[in-house]
């Protein structure tokens, strides 16, 4: 085999690295800050470079530390990794194994590091991470367990009011609220370190003493239990600190790769330093994208980063390249994102030639076409203005300037409570188009959610609608209870079968609980105790006489196959208390999941998938399989089962529609409605400008522009406890929305067309409207200077998996379609559950083995 | 190694089921029956009994191996990822895929499996320059008398029985298998990409594959959440005389003990057991 070398690989993959490209990839040792603007290929860079390391200098994958901001860009970087490293691979005869590798986001590494033993010293449970909570597992947690004792905990008799007026500025008693506005002040210390008692020291006010004191409970609440818990902010200090507490800990990464660092927060870059033990830290960000200050990302942390590094990795020299050429916007728009972001004043108040933002960036346009790329409509109302776009749109799909209309995205800083958005989506349906919007109204207020639940209300039944809490959003839940309902009366009445099928599940609902009922009094009546142990001899002979028990009741209790359950759990030493014998004979054999496959088989649901395997349209299928991910979670985390008790006593009704659709109602998003991409074919996309993030789009519609809001809250009362460099709160509202609109502005590829909304009550922003009077107006644009964008392969090739996708589509197409390709949540899982628990068995076996071999040579 | 070893192993593999098993539940929320976590257990111990001059000599494990720079019939480059374990001793290299089936099936449908072995086989001759001298199929479901013998630690049983069964199933490697094989890897790439999903058809569901025992219909489609909504299942069922919400099974004893196996984890994860 020829010697190989990363040109011949670059050659090999048709890459053409310009030159700060190449030097960003092949740079060796030290601190390395790569500036990257919009369509710079930074992914591609991070990859080559990971491959580079690998491939050309010895460094085992195992000894990288890959960190990115979300978990699908997390995914797209291990098949990059594995699609480059395969290559190199047939080039070099050598194998690269990844799959002990360090690459995902921060919490997940962190995950991984504290149970890593190169790491963490410790044995045994030392070693366990801690049970991990995402945001709604938090959320359930706060209103639960937390909340029982808060209150008393602070002593404070209305702790919904006290909350929500000091974190919000809001008087209001709701929960919800309450709970919310804990949770990101909560995450916002976490996220900085703080600690209580510097807390209570810098407080400037009474209630940050007590909150100190009550976070200082949530931290002890979430360690009490038998298995200590914590959320995605502290998993992230409890990292850090078996970091610190284990010396060596800092030299088992060579390297440390983070994308997106303009994103980072305090915790997060504590953790970088304290990991680049080999001064090997190479941060990737564009400061113009920061957009999660909300989240606790401190966009600081990259603008300051050769100040930062001075001071945290001691004698090493740093190496800044900026990436600025734009390789996927055509010159126009790129002239006008750079041109906007520079109308903003980023200096600093009081030193001179400081900035908050880095300037030198040398961004240019690589499709330099000299025509025009960016028009505005004409100014006018949102009717007007709606209709000129969706005339636009129209046209581009009919001149095949797009290969789908799922090309043309449509950004807005919010789509909630947005006048234009529905006023746009009628005008684009007067056109035969339709949309994608999953975040334009509640995800649950969608037509496919809406039927569903419907359907599980005909059959469980509704909660009771409280006259005395019916405002504000538990009145919105309530009406959207009741539009579920007439959608699914509507459904039922044009499909006999349905009905049938409704009936006898209701009644089957009737039967477990009255089969609870009598034997709970059987009970009674003995004067037995549910948490007795269950005798065969006593407590069968005297329930099987229970008349008005049904008869599969009957022929359960007094059934072989039971009976033998309960010997052998008896062999075992496991409990069979009344309690347990009762629910086994007085549940329902099926899942709320299984229920929703079942109600999939009905003409309704069945279209959807009808229209998914016809690929007419995708909306639908992607809607119904989110939806069976959200019944899932209630099903694993919440309730297993549906039992005659909970029937009988209303505690099912309770807990899955008062409690957990309540709460995913008005949490209205949460990190599980992922964005679909690619995007539902047939359909055009309406996404916020923050979905938007890192994607890119043929064409995009800027729908709305909005002027800043000030800081947020939570920002305000947490920044007098911080020491550092920061933005100051009066400007940050202001930068932020530049960073915002700069990112709408460099999403499109081929033309990107702004909304020039004018009338009363629209109030715009500043520099935007600025520049809107020198951009051209929809009738200067000629289609045909438009390039006609194609169904692009994505850019580095897939891989696929033999067992995981060839196997499992030959099993059948439809099937891998559902599961594999829409993600829905299967409601049996123990063939995979059972599969992957031998192999990794065997695997550690293996691994004890070699491990063997090799002290035993 | 010596006596002391192999208990040492089996409690080296309890702590590793168990850590195993809750990292899973951890991670998917789910769980399964005792009698599937039993036989989890049992497929492990039994392979650590029968496969242990295996286990004793495997090079590599969970090796991944990848065919990049494939292109499918309709020109689109993908790379294919198989996952293998590897022994090598001396000149001689073996490579295993362990599958959690039933030997016997393996056995029937070797055709099937040895697709998938010798595009293993061919990967791992691109990378490292030279063929594997033998490729075969670990099936790790143990027979019903080595799980009666190990259920009951009956030692002489446990002999006898672990001498009768032999797992590996070895397969021939075959270069013009691994070109057919690719070819059509290709094409159901391009399948997938151009969204092709229809499900197989009903006459398909009505037959049996080999070493099955019920028609596809039956032995696959029952277990998937998605029949309800399928047409050819539907088809299938009615051609049957039956309603796709009706099950279909030779045996009506296998039904009720899913459904106790399914009542009683449940009634466990309720009631706090």
């Amino acid at each position: 085999m020829a010697q190989a070398t990363l040109d011949t690989l670059f050659a090999k993959m048709n890459f053409k690295p310009n030159k700060n490209q190449k030097r960003a990839i092949e740079h060796g040792d030290g601190p390395l800050f790569l500036v990257a603007g919009p369509g710079s290929g930074k992914t591609r860079v991070l990859l080559w470079r990971a491959v580079n390391l690998i491939v050309f200098h010895g460094v085992k994958p195992e000894e990288i530390f890959l960190s990115t901001f979300t978990e699908k860009a997390a995914l797209q970087l291990r098949q990059g990794l594995l699609a480059l490293l395969a290559v190199a691979s047939s080039e070099t005869g050598l194998p690269y194994d990844i799959s002990q590798m360090y690459v995902g986001t921060m919490h997940s590494l962190c995950h991984k590091l504290i149970s890593d033993k190169r790491i963490n010293r410790r044995t045994g449970s030392g070693r366990k991470a801690p049970v991990l909570l995402d945001e709604l597992d938090q959320y359930f947690f706060l209103y639960d367990e937390f909340w029982r004792t808060a209150g008393k905990h602070i002593g404070v008799s209305n702790i919904n009011a006290y909350i929500n007026g000091y974190i919000a500025n809001k008087t209001t008693s709701s929960k919800h609220e309450a709970v919310r506005n804990c949770q990101s002040l909560f995450n916002r210390f976490s996220e900085e370190c703080l600690t209580a008692s510097a807390m209570r020291e810098k407080a400037e006010e009474d209630e940050m003493t007590v909150m100190a004191d009550l976070y200082d409970y949530y931290l002890e609440i979430l360690k009490s239990g038998p298995r200590p818990r914590a959320d995605l902010a502290l998993i992230q200090q409890e990292g850090y600190r078996v970091l610190t507490e284990n010396p060596d800990a800092k030299c088992v990464f060579k390297h440390i790769i983070v994308d997106e660092y303009q994103d980072t927060n305090a915790i997060q870059e504590k953790i970088y330093f304290e990991l680049a033990g080999h001064k090997n830290i190479c941060v990737v960000g564009d400061d113009d994208q920061a957009l999660y200050r909300f989240r606790g990302a401190t966009v600081e942390n990259f603008v300051f980063f050769p100040d930062r590094c001075r001071s945290n990795v001691k004698g090493a020299k740093l190496t800044k390249i900026p990436l600025g050429t734009n390789y996927r916007s055509r010159s126009g728009i790129v002239e006008l994102y750079s041109d906007f972001i520079e109308k903003e004043d980023w200096r600093h108040e009081t030193k001179k030639g400081k900035y908050y933002r880095i300037n030198d960036k040398g961004i240019t346009a690589h499709r330099t076409d000299g025509k025009i790329a960016v028009v505005a409509t004409s100014q006018g109302r949102s009717e007007a203005v709606c209709d000129e776009i969706a005339e636009l749109v129209y046209g581009l799909i009919r001149e095949k300037k797009v290969a789908d209309p799922n090309q043309i995205a449509f950004l807005y800083p919010s789509l909630k409570n947005c006048a234009h958005v529905p006023r746009m989506i009628d005008a684009l349906a007067r056109r035969g188009l339709s949309v994608y919007a999953p975040r334009a109204n509640k995800f649950l207020d969608n037509e496919e959610p809406t039927a569903m639940i419907g359907m599980f209300i005909k059959v469980f039944g509704c909660p009771e609608r409280n006259p005395q809490y019916d405002y504000g959003s538990n009145r919105e839940l309530f009406d959207w209870f009741d539009r579920c309902e007439a959608l699914a009366d509507e459904i039922i009445k044009t499909d006999r079968k349905l009905k049938s099928f409704t009936k006898d599940k209701q009644l089957e609902l009737e039967r477990v609980a009255g089969d609870y009922q009598y034997i709970e009094n059987e009970i009674i009546r003995h004067g037995w105790n549910m948490e007795d142990n269950f005798n065969i001899h006593l407590h069968r002979p005297a329930f099987m006489k229970i008349k008005v028990l049904s008869k599969e009741a009957k022929r359960d209790i007094s059934g072989k196959r039971l009976e033998a359950v309960i010997k052998r759990r008896g062999e075992q030493g496991r409990a069979v208390t009344l309690k347990w014998f009762v629910n086994r004979v007085t549940s329902l054999d099926w899942s709320i999941l299984d229920l929703f496959y079942e109600l999939c088989g009905f003409d309704y649901f069945r279209n959807m998938f009808d229209l998914a395997e016809s690929r007419d349209d995708e909306g639908p299928i992607c809607n119904l399989a989110l939806i069976s991910q959200y019944l899932a979670r209630y099903v694993d985390d919440h309730q297993t089962l549906v039992t005659g008790r909970s029937i009988l006593t209303e505690y099912f009704i309770n807990e899955f529609f008062t409690r957990y659709l309540r709460a995913l109602f008005k949490l209205g998003e949460t990190e599980y409605e992922d964005t679909n991409d690619p995007f539902p074919r047939g359909r055009i996309p309406f996404l916020t400008i923050h979905q938007a993030k890192g994607l890119e789009f043929p064409v995009v519609v800027l729908g709305n522009i909005t002027p800043a809001k000030g800081p947020q809250r939570v920002e305000v009362l947490v920044r007098p406890l911080l020491e550092g460099d920061y933005e100051p709160l009066d400007r940050s509202g202001e930068f932020d929305t530049m960073r915002k609109y700069y990112v709408a502005l460099s999403r499109a590829k081929n033309l990107l067309v702004i909304a020039n909304m004018r009338g009363p009550g629209i109030r715009r922003h500043g520099h935007l409207d600025t520049l809107l009077n020198n951009v051209p107006s929809i009738d200067d644009l000629d289609l045909d200077d438009i390039p006609a964008e194609e169904t692009l392969d994505s850019e580095v090739p897939r891989v696929y998996s033999y067992t995981a996708d060839y196997l499992s589509y030959l099993d059948c197409p439809r099937k891998y379609m559902l599961f594999r390709k829409y993600g829905f949540a299967p409601a049996r899982t123990t063939i995979m559950f059972f599969g992957s628990l031998v192999h990794r068995t065997i695997e550690d076996l293996h691994h004890l083995m070699i491990e063997r071999r090799g002290e035993g040579s | 190694m010596s006596k002391v070893d192999d208990r040492e192993i089996e409690q080296f593999l309890e702590k590793v089921f168990d850590e195993n098993y809750e990292h899973l539940h951890a991670e998917t929320g789910r769980g399964i029956t005792p009698a599937m976590r039993q036989l989890a257990w049992e497929h492990v111990r039994a392979y650590w009994r029968r496969m242990k001059a295996v286990a004793e000599k495997v090079t590599e494990t969970e090796v991944r191996l990848s065919l990049p720079s494939q292109i499918s019939p309709t020109g689109r480059q993908y790379t294919i990822e198989g996952v293998v374990d590897v022994v090598r001793e001396g000149d001689e290299t073996i490579i295993y895929d362990l599958k959690t089936h039933n030997p016997d099936i393996v056995m029937i449908n070797k055709e099937a499996y040895a697709g998938q072995l010798n595009v293993y086989a061919h990967i791992w001759q691109k990378l490292r320059g030279s063929t594997p001298d033998d490729i075969a199929i670990i099936a790790t479901e143990p027979p019903a008398e080595v799980r009666k013998a190990l259920q009951e630690n009956d030692k002489d049983a446990l002999e006898q029985e672990m001498a009768n069964w032999d797992p590996v199933v070895r397969l021939n490697f075959d270069q013009n298998a691994v070109d057919k094989c690719v070819t059509h890897f290709g094409q159901v790439v391009d399948n997938i990409e151009n969204g092709r999903f229809v499900p197989p058809a009903p006459e398909v569901l009505g037959k049996k594959k080999p070493g099955q025992k019920a028609p596809f219909g039956t032995a696959v489609c029952r277990h998937c959440d998605a029949r309800f909504s399928c047409r050819s299942y539907e088809k299938y069922m009615a051609s049957k005389g039956r309603k796709k919400t009706d099950v279909i099974v030779s045996d009506g004893s296998e039904l009720e003990a899913e459904r106790e196996d399914f009542l009683e984890t449940m009634v466990d994860a309720e009631t706090g057991v």
